[in-house]
């Protein structure tokens, strides 16, 4: 179990993150905040780049700054911002960072081949990599996260520069992976997260707002959700969720904490009516 | 082993790295083609009939020898007029005065005076044995000697180390920038060796570096060597008669070494000095590249640190011990020993009080500079990655 008991993260006098505690066990914990909210300083302590100002991070009830090592190798981690050497190729850069891994040869050689097929980039495992696209190096960074087999998965933004079908793709991927590891995967797109998910976490000034399924989230807002094409004629104080254009008219969703009547009729909230409604005075 | 020889290879594969090298070499042989001398050339072609030890030997050996006129007949007569009726420059020959005049000029007191007295007191023996064993009458390249010794230890040893320690700084901040240029220190510092890659990159660092300087000294010195002839030279004790060194606090003087060198010896020794000296500006500029994550800003931080060892001994008022001190012991930073590399294993001069002052200088600053490189280290692995 990974556990982050009180945590806090300042820089000066700025807090980063306050009292965070969250018990990892095994399943995709998505980390859904708005952009600076912390979720990427917290990421970065999981990840050992930084270090809590207060509180700890326990790996099997062994602090991670002291398991050093031990602890770094049954992590994968994919930065927000991923980097790679321009000049080398995926096998080259791979089998870099699995002698980094502490991966030996055979094994890495085998390991290479085999994650380069499975996030596709098979036919170009020789090709420099100065010549992806964006949606490929992303790819390349999701197989270098998986080459030491990992107990813990650190996604950080995992699907910036992917198309929807590599998207998709992703999605199945890490549900697969889920199955036998903690995948803790950071986003601010809801859609990545709705179907994989097991728990939510969402940050809010900074601090633990929420951490439950998804499906216990919605239901903060249950019997709160509104459609309607006839706003002018909803009564009272209300907040937008999303338009949408439908033959000329105009279907609000909405959220109303008072209740409202016909012509507004009662929806299921999703865990974007949630995020939307969470953070509404928040800029985004 | 195997992350150190992956850190090598990014290094290696440096366009800037082999592209500087490149231009320094071509520098090279810039200043070795415009460095002629003809008169050198036909001694050291001389020393292979005549041996290079003076003596009646030599002149009988020397009297054999026959030119074709021109050139080559004037350089001969000159060479017989040279080494006619030479003696030992260093029968009673004293030190002491040396000691004095240096003493004077830098204002020299308390322990500093002594040392510097005692420097010369053990230099007084130095010479009295080589004195015994008539070191002096070596024929170097006669009435060239000078020339051709500051040429080779002062002008291409200088050009050869500035290149050197640059090539082992941009190397060393190289190595160390890398995961910031590239931005793969995220990914790099959460893997199991994580900022444990340090050490390999150092290890790298400093084998690219020493490598490409001594690739860069065997390109060289096999240049110069081939077109300038050294013959039998090379058995030559370099505190011949001929070599002579100029202060303008002492005037012109043997050089003297503490140990008995021959020519060839004595550029081995330099070069395994200047091995050192590089190895000292990597390290310096790996620990300011750890400290400082930014490549570009650690090599301004590098030439600041060094150009201000260079003004400190300059500023530092000598009225005081302490600023004695300070400039004493400035010496003996990497800077310094190279702007006095014409004097390693001599006396050294009027800022020098200690003996083997570059061994001296070396050792220390290795030992300084690799505990500034763990410290730095040690600090990084506690410091934020942001």
């Amino acid at each position: 179990m990974l556990a982050v008991n009180h945590v806090t993260k300042k820089y000066g006098r700025f807090a980063a993150l306050e009292d965070i505690t969250i018990e990892f066990t095994g399943g995709v914990y998505a980390l859904l905040a708005p952009n600076g909210s912390g979720k990427t300083t917290l990421i970065k302590m999981l990840a050992t780049l930084l270090f809590p100002t207060s509180g700890e991070i326990l790996w099997e009830g062994m602090d991670i700054t002291r398991l050093g090592e031990r602890y770094r190798e049954v992590i994968g981690y994919l930065p927000q911002e991923f980097g790679y050497y321009r000049n080398q190729t995926p096998r080259q850069f791979l089998h870099y960072l699995a002698a980094l891994k502490g991966i030996d040869r055979a094994a890495a050689r085998r390991k290479v081949a085999e994650l380069l097929e499975l996030v596709s980039l098979g036919h170009v495992i020789d090709t420099k990599m100065r010549k992806f696209s964006g949606g490929m190096i992303q790819r390349v960074g999701i197989a270098q996260a998986l080459l030491n087999d990992p107990q813990i998965l650190i996604l950080d933004e995992p699907t910036a520069g992917l198309d929807p079908k590599e998207r998709v793709r992703f999605r199945n991927l890490i549900s697969e992976l889920s199955k036998d590891r903690i995948v803790i995967l950071s986003t601010h797109i809801v859609s990545d997260i709705e179907t994989i998910a097991n728990r939510v976490i969402m940050l809010k000034d900074h601090r633990l707002f929420i951490n439950d399924s998804p499906a216990g989230i919605c239901r903060t807002l249950s019997g709160k959700v509104y459609e309607t094409w006839e706003t002018d004629r909803i009564p009272g104080p209300y907040f937008t969720l999303t338009q949408r254009q439908e033959n000329g008219r105009t279907l609000v969703r909405f959220v109303s904490e008072d209740g409202c009547p016909e012509p507004a009729r009662p929806v299921e909230p999703n865990l974007e009516d949630v995020f939307l409604y969470v953070y509404r005075d928040q800029v985004m | 082993m195997i992350i150190y020889w992956l850190e090598l290879r990014k290094l290696l594969a440096s366009a800037a790295v082999w592209g500087f090298l490149a231009a320094c070499l071509l520098f090279n042989l810039f200043i070795i083609g415009n460095f002629r001398d003809e008169y050198a050339d036909d001694v050291a072609a001389v020393s292979k009939v005549t041996g290079v030890a003076l003596g009646q030997s030599f002149h009988d050996r020397l009297s054999r020898v026959t030119a074709d006129g021109g050139q080559a007949a004037i350089h001969l007569e000159r060479l017989r007029l040279e080494t006619d009726g030479v003696t030992d420059v260093f029968e009673g020959y004293r030190t002491e005065s040396i000691a004095e005049r240096y003493i004077a000029a830098a204002g020299a007191r308390g322990y500093f005076a002594k040392a510097m007295r005692d420097k010369y007191a053990a230099l007084q023996k130095v010479v009295e044995e080589k004195a015994k064993r008539d070191e002096s009458l070596s024929l170097y390249f006669a009435g060239s000697t000078y020339t051709r010794h500051r040429m080779l230890f002062n002008t291409l040893m200088g050009w050869l180390l500035v290149e050197g320690a640059l090539i082992a700084a941009l190397a060393a901040l190289l190595s160390a920038g890398y995961e910031e240029i590239f931005r793969t220190g995220h990914i790099v510092y959460s893997t199991r060796t994580g900022r444990r890659i340090l050490r390999p990159k150092l290890s790298a660092s400093l084998t690219a570096g020493l490598g490409a300087w001594a690739l860069l000294a065997l390109l060289s010195l096999a240049v110069c060597f081939g077109m300038n002839e050294y013959g039998e030279v090379w058995r030559s004790n370099v505190s011949s008669l001929f070599n002579y060194r100029f202060d303008w606090i002492a005037g012109m003087r043997p050089f003297v070494t503490w140990h008995s060198f021959s020519v060839l010896a004595y550029l081995l020794a330099v070069l395994a000095a200047g091995t050192g000296l590089v190895a000292c500006f990597s390290l310096m500029a790996f620990g300011l590249g750890i400290w400082v994550r930014n490549s570009y800003i650690a090599f301004l931080l590098f030439l600041a640190a060094n150009a201000a060892m260079v003004a400190v001994p300059v500023l530092v008022p000598q009225t005081w011990m302490a600023g004695l001190a300070v400039r004493y012991l400035s010496m003996l930073t990497p800077v310094w020993l190279w702007l006095k590399r014409s004097l390693w294993f001599t006396d050294g001069d009027a800022d020098i009080i200690w003996v083997h002052f570059e061994t001296v200088g070396l050792c220390a600053s290795l030992a300084v500079l690799a505990a500034f490189c763990l410290h730095a280290g040690i600090c990084f692995r506690k410091r934020n990655l942001a």
